[in-house]
């Protein structure tokens, strides 16, 4: 699973999940993610910027200049109250999606393909 | 959070933020700090950055998607952003604006009649030089006519020449030739007086035109077998057969012809010549047994249209045909020599090619004029909103005090100029819709149907939009920088009357100044087209008309009438005409002057004393009756006119005018000499020479004509004429009855005065329309000149209402006040009238070839224009003077 193809609002939900946590700059998610992942999910450090811009646009997330402890500038995002309610609809979308897929999991072992679950219950 | 930006970067945002420069440092960060991480986990530095940029992959790509999203989203932003200033701005000025209801309902007025004049001047123009004909092809249509020594315009084409044309390689798709004709036809017996086109079969293919029913004429038709259809035009189609969609396939007989239906044009389409409604397409018959005129290059019949190739520029075809011309002089120098070829774009050739020379120029001087009406009213608006400006001084101030910034002060002010221009701009076209209307509703007493459609479309509301805006910009400009500009601190602290106070007065002074002058140019303009006018219907044409009554009889319409029935037909009603009671003459002639029809015959000599090249001569000729001379003129100066013993059986005979019988016999007695018409061999003899009249236009310079027996050149169809001792319209109902009497299957069409043919007709045209249009534009700019220097002169009234209340508890006189104030309005006018003198002398020379017999800077009209803008002015400022003569001492003392 190293090459997990990362879709877009994958990453963006990502992003949301991070700056949860409090205001971070570009490089500190790409820290968070590589961290809470294990290097699981691969991400082009590329990749994050043009997602965290577009996140802006839209309003989700808050950016402003700020000084790091090392004392460098640097670009802080943090989430705005509708990067807030977006970040809660998603994790419930991804919630509903995970658990489908571990039933389908779940059910694939010991069942004849093309019954369902549902199917055999019934 | 403070920022420390590296100094070399602050250039990049010296003009306020830079994405550009915000995304290098926050890359920049990004692998500096995972450099520093990898450095930690024992990697050389070397080492470590190279990894850190690996990992953020194509930097360049990363960076340039991030600028665009930043670019798209500012674009995106900033839109909005000016969208809910517009509408904040645009909601503020029409508060206002409704507050201010008087003022806004007499800008509103202003505008409508400043725009609405050039909406009307516009949609006119554009009927003439813009409006396609309705096909894909229209900008590629291209109209042709030949030109020689004789004539003034271009004429018509022989069909051996169009032929010739036709056939240059790779020029035209397609090329028509066509010519206009009345034409009897009739359905179930009722016979109707029609105008058709006679035309090759390709005209429609040419020009793209399809049918609404049935077909149109095919390129075959006329050319394999002897022509047996018509097409009907759409418009006579509803009014002759209610539209009925049977009618394709039936027969019906055209000039005692049986032809069959084979279709409708598609709606909208009237005709190729311009301006006259067509009723039918015949096709022309060029079948070998059509006759020999197929191949004589010395008949001149045929307008010719055809489509351009694609990619074919109209220099380039001109060039090619002029070429073809220079080959067709040197083959055939007989007929060709000195005959050139025109070639101009189909809207350039309207109404017809001969009389289309003067339009463009007309429509610059009409336009030009009504932009200048346009101007006027700006002037008086910018009055105007400058007054109330002044009186809205303390608002602006307030705000701009409160941080509103210059240019938001001035849009705002922009803004209310540019709902009162869009109000303006609408009622102005409904003005231009009404009076187009009526304007097309003129039927003009022409000897041709012709028809006026000035109808509003897109360019005209296109033209009005791109009016409004610049009236917007131009009334709007000084009055929203002269607000913008004003100190607030002056304002604020002292009551109101200040130095800003005097300024603003003197940039209302030179408004009014300006207004003067351009009122003055188009009333100089106005005043020389009506001279001009006066001047052409009283000059001495030639020929008489007052008391002529004119009339049109066409024996081809009733069946039956050969040439022997033909002239005993005309013989017994001229007679009984001339006994009728308040007839003194009575004559008949093929043609009318200054018609739209003219017929020429090719001269040849037949003595060698005669001055005619070999190849001959093209002249003008008219057939005329007994009478003729007596009834209409002109005078003969030798020799005699027709009499009844130069019948069919006597030795042809001509009257030549002066100006023939000089360009024939420079040095000779004309009378009594011959020459041959090259058309039918014939000889005839000179036995008499008239004055020389004018014939075709106006002013035209000495043109050859002479004029052969009706009785020795029959025709079947003839114009009565008749001299009366009182009102020509009082016989027009007796003329009638005598025909009714005679034939009651025999029409009379065209009963009018000659005035009033002249009035209508192609010859005064021109001026006329200069005269009307330009009387309008006149008494408009004068109006708005007189409103203008009220405005000015009653609002420096009231404003200087304490000091004149002052002067008079000094005991100044009321004339004393009087002459004061009317001063002020009559040296605003005399600068602006002598301004506008001198550009009016500039612009009226560009005037001087729609002028008929007067100088462009003829000094009556420029004297009586700077009277009249004088006396204006006097009353428009005495009005305010008697206000500011009766101010009471004390009440002017203790106003504000």
């Amino acid at each position: 699973m190293s090459d997990l193809d990362l879709l877009q609002g994958t990453l963006d939900f990502l992003i949301l999940r991070t700056l949860a946590w409090g205001p971070m700059h570009g490089f500190g998610v790409a820290r968070w993610i590589r961290g809470v992942t294990d290097g699981t999910l691969q991400i082009d450090d590329g990749a994050l910027y043009p997602a965290l811009h577009r996140m802006e646009h839209r309003g989700w997330i808050l950016a402003d200049w700020g000084i790091t402890e090392n004392n460098r500038r640097a670009k802080f995002y943090r989430l705005s109250a509708k990067g807030r309610k977006q970040l809660q609809a998603q994790t419930a979308s991804w919630q509903r999606y995970a658990g489908a897929v571990t039933q389908i999991i779940r059910a694939s072992i010991g069942t004849s393909p093309g019954v369902s679950p549902d199917a055999r219950r019934s | 959070m403070s920022r420390t930006t590296p100094p070399w970067r602050r250039y990049l945002r010296f003009w306020g933020p830079n994405p550009a420069a915000d995304i290098d440092d926050e890359l920049g960060f990004h692998i500096t700090e995972r450099t520093e991480e990898l450095i930690a986990r024992g990697l050389t530095p070397s080492e470590a950055r190279a990894a850190a940029e690996r990992e953020l992959g194509d930097i360049v790509r990363v960076k340039s998607t991030v600028r665009a999203l930043d670019a798209a989203h500012n674009h995106r932003q900033g839109l909005i952003e000016r969208l809910e200033d517009l509408a904040r701005d645009v909601r503020y000025a029409a508060r206002a604006l409704i507050k201010a209801r008087t003022l806004s309902l007499v800008v509103i007025v202003t505008l409508a009649l400043g725009i609405g004049v050039n909406s009307i001047i516009f949609s006119i123009i554009n009927a003439y030089l813009f409006r396609p004909l309705p096909t894909p092809y229209a900008g590629r249509l291209a109209v042709m006519g030949t030109t020689d020594q004789l004539a003034i315009g271009p004429h018509e084409m022989s069909y051996p020449d169009y032929m010739d044309y036709r056939a240059i390689p790779g020029v035209f798709d397609d090329l028509a030739a066509y010519y206009n004709n009345t034409a009897s036809l009739s359905s179930d017996g009722h016979p109707e007086r029609v105008w058709v086109d006679v035309t090759t079969g390709n005209l429609f293919s040419a020009l793209g035109i399809g049918a609404a029913l049935g077909r149109t004429l095919l390129p075959t038709d006329g050319v394999t077998a002897k022509p047996s259809v018509i097409v009907l035009s759409y418009a006579y189609w509803k009014r002759r057969f209610n539209g009925d969609r049977r009618i394709v396939g039936d027969t019906i007989r055209v000039d005692g012809q049986v032809l069959t239906v084979v279709g409708v044009a598609r709606e909208g389409f009237r005709g190729v010549s311009g301006m006259i409604q067509v009723d039918g397409w015949l096709p022309l018959d060029v079948t070998p047994a059509a006759g020999n005129w197929i191949e004589r290059r010395d008949q001149g019949n045929f307008n010719i249209i055809g489509r351009l190739k694609s990619g074919v520029s109209f220099s380039q075809a001109r060039a090619a045909v002029k070429l073809r011309a220079k080959q067709l002089a040197s083959a055939y120098p007989k007929t060709n020599k000195d005959v050139d070829v025109v070639l101009v774009t189909e809207p350039r050739s309207r109404p017809v090619l001969t009389i289309s020379g003067p339009i463009p120029l007309m429509a610059i001087v009409m336009g030009a004029l009504a932009g200048l009406v346009l101007l006027v009213a700006c002037a008086n608006v910018a009055s105007l909103l400058l007054a109330r400006a002044t009186s809205r001084q303390r608002e602006i101030a307030v705000r701009a005090a409160l941080g509103a910034s210059r240019w938001r002060l001035v849009r705002q002010s922009l803004a209310e100029s540019l709902l009162l221009a869009g109000a303006g701009a609408g009622c102005a076209l409904a003005l231009a819709r009404w009076a187009t209307s009526k304007l097309g509703d003129i039927r003009p007493a022409t000897d041709a149907p012709v028809f006026f459609d000035f109808s509003l479309d897109w360019r005209v509301f296109a033209f009005t939009l791109g009016a409004a805006l610049v009236t917007a910009f131009i009334a709007g400009i000084f009055p929203a920088l002269r607000g913008a500009t004003t100190a607030p601190q002056s304002v604020l602290a002292g009551g109101g009357r200040s130095n800003t106070d005097r300024r603003q007065h003197r940039l209302r002074g030179g408004l009014v100044v300006a207004q003067v002058a351009v009122s003055t140019i188009v009333l100089i303009a106005a005043g020389l087209f009506a001279r001009s006018m006066r001047h052409a219907l009283e000059m001495d044409l030639g020929f008489r008309t007052e008391h002529v009554l004119t009339s049109a009889i066409d024996l081809t319409l009733t069946p039956g009438y050969d040439s022997i029935r033909g002239k005993a037909f005309y013989r017994d009603v001229v007679e009984q005409v001339r006994r009728l009671p308040g007839v003194l003459s009575v004559t008949m002639a093929s043609r009318i002057p200054f018609g739209y029809g003219s017929s020429s015959r090719r001269v040849l000599a037949t003595q060698r004393t005669a001055s005619i090249p070999n190849e001959g001569l093209r002249i003008f000729v008219n057939t005329v009756g007994l009478d003729y001379f007596r009834t209409l003129g002109p005078s003969i100066v030798h020799g005699r006119t027709f009499e009844a013993t130069d019948d069919e059986n006597a030795p042809t005979v001509a009257v030549v005018n002066e100006a023939m019988a000089k360009r024939l016999w420079p040095d000779e007695e004309a009378l009594g000499k011959r020459f041959r018409l090259a058309e039918t061999g014939e000889e005839l003899q000179v036995i008499g020479v008239s004055r020389t009249a004018q014939y075709m236009s106006v002013g035209e310079e000495p043109r050859p004509f002479f004029y052969i027996s009706w009785s020795q050149h029959y025709r079947p169809d003839m114009m009565v004429q008749l001299h009366t001792t009182g009102d020509p319209l009082a016989l027009a109902q007796p003329l009638r009855e005598i025909v009714r009497a005679r034939d009651s299957n025999v029409p009379v069409f065209d009963l009018r005065t000659m005035s009033e043919h002249l009035r209508g007709g192609r010859a005064l045209f021109i001026v006329r329309m200069g005269a009307i249009f330009g009387a309008a534009f006149g008494l408009l700019a004068l109006t708005l000149a007189a409103v203008g220097v009220y405005g000015v002169v009653s609002y420096s009234v009231s404003s200087r209402t304490r000091e004149i209340g002052i002067r008079m508890a000094l005991g100044a006189r009321m004339g004393a006040v009087l002459r004061m104030v009317v001063r002020q309005g009559i040296i605003l006018c005399a600068i602006g009238v002598a301004v506008g003198i001198v550009g009016a002398a500039g612009i009226t020379r560009l005037m001087s070839s729609l002028l008929y017999d007067v100088n462009p800077t003829d000094p009556t009209t420029f004297a009586v224009v700077a009277a009249a803008l004088g006396l204006v002015a006097f009353v428009a400022s005495f009005i305010p003077a008697r206000r500011a003569a009766k101010v009471d001492p004390s009440t002017a003392l203790r106003a504000d």
